[in-house]
């Protein structure tokens, strides 16, 4: 098979779309790392108090003000242009650890008071022209909204942090899983795997959170939180009607087979779409590339009994490929919102099989923004309650702590307070206690079906500290 | 309309207010529903039949406005038609008397409103009594859901199938609005509306040649809308019922603000109807009641108390303050647990309180009976599902009910309340069967209440 844009084809397509392109490749290399991850946890005993109020993690409906929080966001950016000249240097320092001088040392408390307002609006209206321009939106602001939640946000935590002051730092924590629910309300899927990567960087920082001594017990703070950060049959409805709100000629309807200038229209529109704009393709080359494809095209639609073999040897071929293209989008559109609808653990092989035939689809013409393939950007996606369930666990080891003296248990049955099993996985976190009673390791079990690259798997290595 | 006075009657009113929707929802015993099915295979070519808009469909606006409008705007209608919704409904379809009914120019608004994003219904809970706030959209609204049902009854007996699907997606979405308010009872009603839509579901894949809706019930959520908020707000009624703790809880040691707050809780405890001298000899019972809780719950661990001594009304109401907020935690956590595990959770809670005291199962059990009457859409909604997947395996198996549900070429969804396949038996012949839900022990105090309890009598069509 020729393909003109090789391997880069996907990348290529989210060109079109300015930022979509760094978007992929930002989230692809870090919040969806395959690597398995260990972290090193020093805890503090820390008692479940039944009676007593945790923090929550996300703002509670009636502690929300009218608004729109988009504003105040893009707003935020707007004022503080100041920062783009310490863009890079606030980037490497939201990764230092917590207590580093150079940490304490970053000016970036002016902008917190605004964060932490937008974080209790209820709404966030980010009014993409997504109806008028389908994909061809510009996104640069979500990008900038999730540096800022990103960075300057985790080194005010982590300063926090530093201070002891925990209040302020489960603020923090809170302000930034309340705007990437926000940039959840955006109806892209990268705007969504945006939101999650920002609910990565949180949960991070929650880590630090949990090992502070005097941390109060977050069992309760973690089990109330959502499994996503944003509406997913909405933005899978959007996702699916996506290709269609690109191509201008389509808002008149779908044309008559008959129709060569609408449907040569539509094509040219298609190629401008998921073409690299920097390489774009001659008139003669797009015309070459839909002759080759077509027969494949009409295959296609002749066998879905789209056609009959009549109308397919007079269909032109920009209509057979355009519309055997608009027939595969449909298709895999519906089929990945059913299997988002499934529980997850069905979902996992209904996304594999999609993949699968996504995969098989061999017309060159077919690229579409899908970030890392059906199943991975899923399993991105859900580690975010995978990781609220293992958390949820570590807080279940605090408690059992507090109560046998620092000591953790033999296995996780023991515990008074249950841990949930891993929510995708369907299966119990596998922990192993240590040779001595106060050190253990908690880890992400593997989850059935999936292969071993995107197991996305994490360890704590857990030692308990004396109060 | 004001609401009551306790949640539980709160709570109640709603499952009052439901089975007027829908009165098989509150059945004690499960419905038989008798299914002639057509064989339909499902169809991956054929557009999708949505039963709610989809997101790109939705557009600005606000709903609420436009439901609460309908019934001033039609004062004759309203009072020459309500009185007569239930025995239409009652009739079959084809009758004369709900050929000739006039809905359309509500039906046109109902469906205006389905397609708008928002539902503000500009409650003020942060600033009115819990006591005082009306709920107009609780009395009104399900006399137009029950003239949605007839009208979709007009729209099946006249073989326009494509217009009936879409008064259900009609009555779904604005049910989806209903539960856009942060309160529970509108859950309830929300649950009432979306179930009589889901008896048209039942109506409509029973007509020859309708669609198969396999697709099309599989996308419908579990809920028609997120209780969780309404029980964040609902957490906070102590707040909103006594006037003593608007400010916030009384530091401790302050003996006369814990009497405040003490009286103010007996005052709505016993209700505007108490007899003074009655009242009086109450407030000292429950004071003493409450206090010994308290000290029993000390005595038992857990709960703390300061060291030095405090009065009896700090004791007392200090701990159904702590006690109630933390049974909403509670709650709140459990919402989040898949349904089997939550049925568990909240039906744990129930009997922890039912030992402890059973005047407080007035509190926790509409828990439990609030979440099986909102998740029981979803029960319902795969059970169709279920429905759909065998007549597809009827168009593919020579008219012929499969053996099991494992020989069902199409997705088969579990019963979402047991994690299990739904009970199903064919008859020896293979041209009929039976299909239904199990009771769960947890939930059969409530009998059916919401729990979707259902069997389906499943027969096949002679053309």
């Amino acid at each position: 098979m020729i393909s003109p844009f090789g391997s880069q084809r996907r990348h290529s397509l989210a060109a079109s779309c300015v930022a979509l392109a760094s978007f992929l490749i930002v989230i692809s290399c870090e919040a969806m790392a395959d690597d398995p991850v260990e972290i090193a946890l020093s805890l503090h005993p820390a008692r479940i108090d039944p009676f007593a109020a945790p923090p929550r993690l996300l703002p509670a409906d009636p502690d929300l003000t009218p608004g729109n929080a988009a504003v105040v966001l893009n707003g935020l950016m707007a004022e503080r242009q100041g920062y783009w000249s310490l863009w890079d240097t606030i980037y490497d320092d939201a990764r230092l650890p917590v207590g580093d001088p150079r940490i304490a040392a970053t000016e970036v408390a002016g902008i917190i008071p605004d964060m932490i307002r937008a974080g209790l609006i209820r709404d966030a209206d980010w009014n993409h022209p997504v109806r008028e321009v389908g994909a061809n939106v510009y996104l640069g602001d979500m990008q900038m909204v999730r540096g800022l939640l990103e960075r300057p946000l985790t080194i005010w935590i982590k300063q926090k942090l530093a201070e002891h002051d925990l209040s302020a730092a489960t603020e923090g924590i809170r302000t930034q899983l309340a705007c990437a629910r926000h940039m959840g309300n955006a109806p892209f899927m990268i705007t969504a795997m945006q939101a999650h990567a920002v609910g990565t960087v949180a949960f991070d920082n929650l880590e630090y959170l949990v090992a502070q001594p005097g941390c109060p017990n977050l069992r309760w703070s973690l089990s109330v939180l959502p499994p996503l950060l944003f509406d997913a049959p909405s933005m899978l409805e959007w996702h699916t009607r996506l290709l269609e709100l690109s191509l201008p000629r389509l808002k008149l309807g779908i044309p008559q087979d008959s129709d060569l200038e609408a449907w040569q229209k539509i094509a040219s529109d298609y190629f401008d779409l998921i073409e690299d704009s920097k390489n774009p393709l001659t008139p003669e080359q797009r015309a070459d590339l839909i002759l080759r494809c077509a027969p494949l095209a009409r295959e296609r639609l002749l066998r879905r009994g789209l056609l009959s073999a009549d109308a397919a040897m007079v269909l032109s071929p920009e209509a057979a490929v355009m519309r055997a293209i608009l027939d595969h989008h449909a298709t895999q559109g519906r089929q990945l919102r059913l299997a988002w609808a499934l529980p997850r653990s069905e979902a996992i092989g209904q996304l594999a099989k999609l993949d699968g035939l996504a995969g098989a689809w061999d017309l060159e013409l077919d690229s579409w923004p899908l970030a890392n393939g059906y199943l991975k950007d899923f399993l991105f996606f859900n580690h975010f309650s995978r990781r609220t369930a293992m958390l949820e666990t570590v807080e279940s080891l605090r408690h059992h702590a507090a109560t046998h003296d620092g000591h953790l248990p033999a296995v996780l049955a023991d515990l008074e307070y249950a841990g949930r099993p891993d929510p995708v996985a369907g299966l119990p976190f596998t922990y192993v206690r240590g040779d001595k009673p106060t050190t253990a390791s908690l880890s992400m079990p593997d989850i059935p079906g999936v292969p071993d690259d995107a197991q996305q798997r994490r360890t704590y290595k857990i030692e308990m500290v004396s109060p | 309309m004001t609401l009551p006075k306790s949640l539980f009657k709160l709570l109640l009113l709603g499952g009052i207010l439901c089975g007027s929707m829908a009165a098989v929802v509150c059945a004690e015993e499960p419905t038989t529903i008798k299914l002639t099915l057509h064989p339909q295979a499902i169809e991956d070519n054929a557009p999708l039949w949505p039963l709610l808009p989809e997101a790109p469909d939705l557009k600005p606006g606000n709903a609420a406005v436009v439901l609460l409008r309908m019934p001033w705007a039609q004062r004759t209608w309203m009072e020459e038609w309500s009185p007569k919704l239930f025995e239409l409904l009652e009739l079959p379809p084809g009758d004369p008397r709900v050929a000739e009914f006039p809905f359309d120019r509500f039906a046109a608004e109902m469906r205006r409103a389905a397609f708008m994003r928002d539902a503000d219904w500009a409650y003020s809970l942060e600033d009115e009594s819990l006591d005082s706030i009306s709920t107009p959209d609780i009395l009104e609204l399900p006399i137009f859901f029950r003239g949605m049902s007839i009208w979709i009854d007009q729209r099946i007996a006249a073989g326009d199938l494509d217009a009936a699907r879409e008064g259900v997606l009609t009555m779904l979405a604005c049910s989806r609005h209903v539960a856009r308010t942060p309160m529970s009872i509108h859950h309830l009603v929300a649950r009432g509306a979306a179930d009589a839509a889901l008896y048209r579901v039942e109506s409509l894949i029973s007509q020859p040649h309708c669609p198969n809706l396999h697709a099309s019930l599989a996308l419908l959520p579990d809920t028609v809308g997120d209780c969780r908020a309404a029980l964040q707000w609902e957490a906070q009624n102590p707040k909103r019922l006594l006037p003593a703790l608007r400010n916030g809880l009384p530091s401790s040691g302050d003996t006369q603000g814990w009497k405040a707050v003490m009286d103010d809780f007996l005052r709505w405890e016993v209700g505007p109807w108490g007899k003074e001298e009655t009242i009086r000899a109450d407030f000292e019972a429950r004071r003493l009641e409450l206090a010994a809780e308290a000290r029993a719950a000390v005595a038992r661990g857990g709960y703390a108390v300061p060291d030095r001594p405090i009065s009896e009304d700090e004791l007392g109401m200090g701990y159904l303050l702590a006690k109630t907020a933390r049974a909403y935690r509670r709650a709140e956590a459990a919402w989040r647990l898949p349904t089997p595990d939550a049925i568990r959770a909240l039906g744990a809670m129930n009997a922890e309180t039912d030992a402890i005291s059973p005047r407080e199962t007035q509190t926790s059990a509409p828990f439990l009976a609030t979440y099986v009457a909102t998740e029981g859409f979803g029960r319902r909604a795969r059970l169709l599902e279920v429905v759909e997947a065998l007549r597809d395996a009827l168009a593919h198996n020579g008219g012929r009910f499969p053996a099991s549900l494992a020989d069902v070429p199409a997705h088969v969804p579990h019963d979402p309340f047991t994690g299990k396949p739904f009970p199903y038996e064919p008859a020896a012949d293979g041209r009929s069967a039976r299909l239904s839900t199990t009771p769960i022990p947890d939930i059969d105090n409530f009998g059916a209440v919401g729990s979707a309890l259902r069997i389906y009598e499943l027969t096949i069509a002679t053309e």
